[in-house]
């Protein structure tokens, strides 16, 4: 779900149509102990402020206020009380977007639209 | 002991010049043992066209450095290839606590010619002949004229696309036809030419651009380190070994670790090489009369270590000194805003960037207060905007969208050969097979830092003359070693008291014993060695085969 609401379905796939959750949970299975404890840790902390901001787990709250808590952690640079939130945002932004842009479905979504790979040359003539 | 045959010649390594070196002898119809410490691999352990989603890891493995703490930090030693890099717990090495050195080393047949960056210049007399324009270090006992011919039979075998610049400092090499430049590139090109004179060329690359002798052009896939199915870039196991196999004098012998060279007293001369199966352990001993070492830069010499006290060969006292790296990890770089960014992720994509041969100290000898150059390798192309800010549609929609077409120069700088730079054998520490170990000592001196930040602050102001923004200089000296162009410690000379090696590549003092790879380098120059490696081979073995004739080893 998190990874979803950082890469969602638009007119292309999103993270959970890449199975990207799946991705991830593996990824996770395969870290050393502190780095797959961090992210534990960090899931805790993301439901504990939840609560506290709107008197639910993060899964059970309104897409509104999930978005609005992942919108305070991906801007509260610098905040030491929010410090444990914004590093676990790092973090699962991070997988995210390594399991979706490596998926078949993200590659596709970055290379749509009749784009020209640039490997070929300059086809301008040199007039920039 | 159990002993094997005896052969003409024994190539030890199998790399770059290995390859060289074994076809060279065996067409000219010597019998010729190959050692590789490594297993032999087929086209079917390339994994170059393997998608990301079909990799476990997605390319991003968090168990690579278990094994390979210092090969993992390569670029190049990845999900799908890291077996082909030796595993660190079992090749260790020390150096001083405060001078760490990344080694980056491989085993495996055809050494790290399967995973090389392939950039490939050869060096001019502004090179051979440093010491006596500006007065440091010893000039080589060699000059381009008498490498030329050298360099062409190489360049036309193995195949080298790139353009002709017509600049003495950088000579032209025979070509296939370039590579393209983006438009990013032609941009620069044409402003530092316009605004400095100075070149900026497509990179000079051994991946062909039309068919050699079996070969294909490169389809730009890629990831050329994880190997190539139609062998467009040069590696010795297609190409020159197997040359050398279809002579009928080959003989290779992989999972064998070389320990010493053996020396027979009564003569003075080398008999063989003394072997540990890398599987099984047994020592075995293979003899001939003639032993090329090209086993790299730092393996041929502790080789010649190991092989006596105080060393093989080594009346000089040079042996394991001067040892050099090219100094890089920096130099700046800046985005295009007057190129449309649409960005293109995965193949095609050209396995090769740009580079600014030296213009520093090519009429003068000191610059800034540093002597010799620096190059630069880059390139510009649009990329992602993968750091974009935020979550959800807005920044799918950025990533793709906010791209922007980007630029980078990175410096490949001149190393100066000091006596104090050197590898040494650690008396108290032995690798999986038993063998000694090096301690490797080296520290960048004061001319290679000058020339690293002249170099970053030349890179900003080139990319701001080109009109770009935000121009950021970029990096910190490099690690030495981790630009993998180690050479010297064995290096060429006239004078036998101040090299290991002759201008044949043939050591001072043992007649029969030569060292072809990147050890013998009197100087680094500021170029990718490996062209010179193989063109400095293919002579010493021309030389071999002459004397080898007359009976005169």
């Amino acid at each position: 779900m998190l990874a979803d609401l950082i890469i969602p379905r638009t007119e292309t796939p999103g993270a959970k149509d890449a199975k990207v959750n799946e991705f991830i949970d593996f990824y996770l299975s395969e870290l050393p102990v502190d780095g797959r404890s961090r992210f534990i840790q960090g899931l805790g902390w993301l439901d504990g402020y939840a609560i506290r901001q709107h008197g639910l787990p993060f899964a059970r709250l309104s897409s509104a206020n999930q978005t609005a808590v992942l919108t305070t952690l991906s801007g509260a640079r610098g905040n030491e009380e929010l410090r444990q939130g914004t590093e676990f945002f790092r973090q699962i932004k991070q997988l995210t977007v390594l399991g979706y842009y490596t998926s078949k479905a993200g590659i596709d979504e970055l290379n749509r639209g009749g784009r020209v790979p640039a490997s070929f040359g300059c086809e301008h003539g040199g007039k920039h | 002991m159990a002993t094997t045959n005896t052969y003409d010649a024994i190539v030890v390594g199998s790399g770059a010049t290995g390859g060289w070196a074994a076809k060279e002898l065996t067409e000219a119809g010597l019998t010729v043992a190959v050692l590789e410490a490594g297993p032999k691999i087929t086209p079917k352990d390339f994994s170059e066209h393997i998608q990301p989603y079909q990799l476990k890891f997605r390319g991003a493995d968090p168990h690579i450095l278990e094994k390979r703490p210092i090969q993992g930090l390569c670029y190049a030693c990845r999900e799908s290839n890291q077996n082909w890099f030796v595993n660190d717990i079992e090749n260790p090495y020390t150096t001083p606590k405060d001078q760490p050195f990344n080694w980056i080393r491989m085993r495996v047949l055809g050494g790290r010619s399967l995973s090389w960056g392939r950039q490939s210049y050869r060096m001019g007399d502004i090179d051979f002949k440093a010491a006596s324009r500006d007065g440091y270090g010893e000039d080589w006992p060699i000059s381009h004229a008498e490498l030329k011919p050298f360099y062409e039979r190489v360049e036309r075998y193995i195949g080298i696309s790139g353009q002709e610049e017509n600049y003495d400092v950088l000579p032209d090499s025979v070509f296939q036809p370039p590579m393209a430049m983006t438009c990013g590139e032609e941009v620069l090109r044409d402003k530092v030419k316009a605004k400095y004179g100075r070149i900026v060329t497509i990179g000079r690359v051994a991946i062909l651009t039309r068919p050699l002798n079996g070969r294909q052009p490169c389809h730009y896939c890629g990831p050329c380190e994880q190997g190539c199915s139609t062998f467009s870039y040069y590696s010795s196991p297609w190409t020159t070994l197997k040359a050398a196999g279809e002579t009928g004098k080959l003989t290779l012998i992989t999972d064998a670790v070389a320990s010493h060279v053996v020396m027979d007293k009564a003569t003075g001369k080398a008999s063989g090489i003394a072997y540990i199966d890398r599987t099984t352990r047994i020592p075995r001993e293979v003899k001939a009369k003639v032993i090329v070492l090209c086993a790299s830069t730092l393996e041929s010499t502790r080789l010649l270590l190991n092989s006596a006290t105080g060393g093989l060969a080594n009346s000089s006292g040079a042996l394991g000194h001067y040892l050099m790296d090219h100094i890089y990890g920096g130099g700046a770089s800046g985005e295009m805003p007057m190129l449309r960014a649409n960005p293109w992720s995965g193949p095609p994509r050209r396995p090769n960037g740009i580079y600014i041969p030296r213009f520093r100290n090519v009429k003068e000898t000191t610059t800034n207060g540093f002597i010799r150059g620096y190059g630069y390798q880059g390139g510009s192309s649009p990329s992602f905007a993968m750091g974009a800010e935020g979550f959800g549609a807005g920044f799918k929609k950025a990533v793709r969208e906010q791209g922007k077409w980007t630029v980078n120069l990175g410096v490949w700088g001149e190393c100066l050969p000091r006596y104090d730079n050197f590898v040494e054998i650690n008396k108290d520490q032995v690798d999986a097979w038993g063998i000694p170990t090096l301690k490797i000592n080296m520290k960048w001196g004061e001319n290679e830092l000058k020339l690293f930040e002249d170099s970053r602050v030349q890179a900003a102001e080139m990319l701001e003359a080109s009109g770009v923004a935000n121009v950021r200089i970029t990096g910190t000296p490099s690690i030495p070693g981790f630009c993998i162009h180690e050479v010297g410690t064995a290096r060429m000379g006239h004078d036998p008291k101040k090299s290991v090696l002759n201008g044949f590549n043939q050591t001072h003092d043992v007649k029969n014993l030569f060292v072809t790879d990147g050890a013998c380098y009197a100087s680094s120059a500021c170029q990718n060695p490996t062209l010179s490696m193989m063109a400095i081979t293919v002579r010493a073995t021309d030389h071999i085969k002459e004397r080898f004739r007359r009976g005169e080893l």
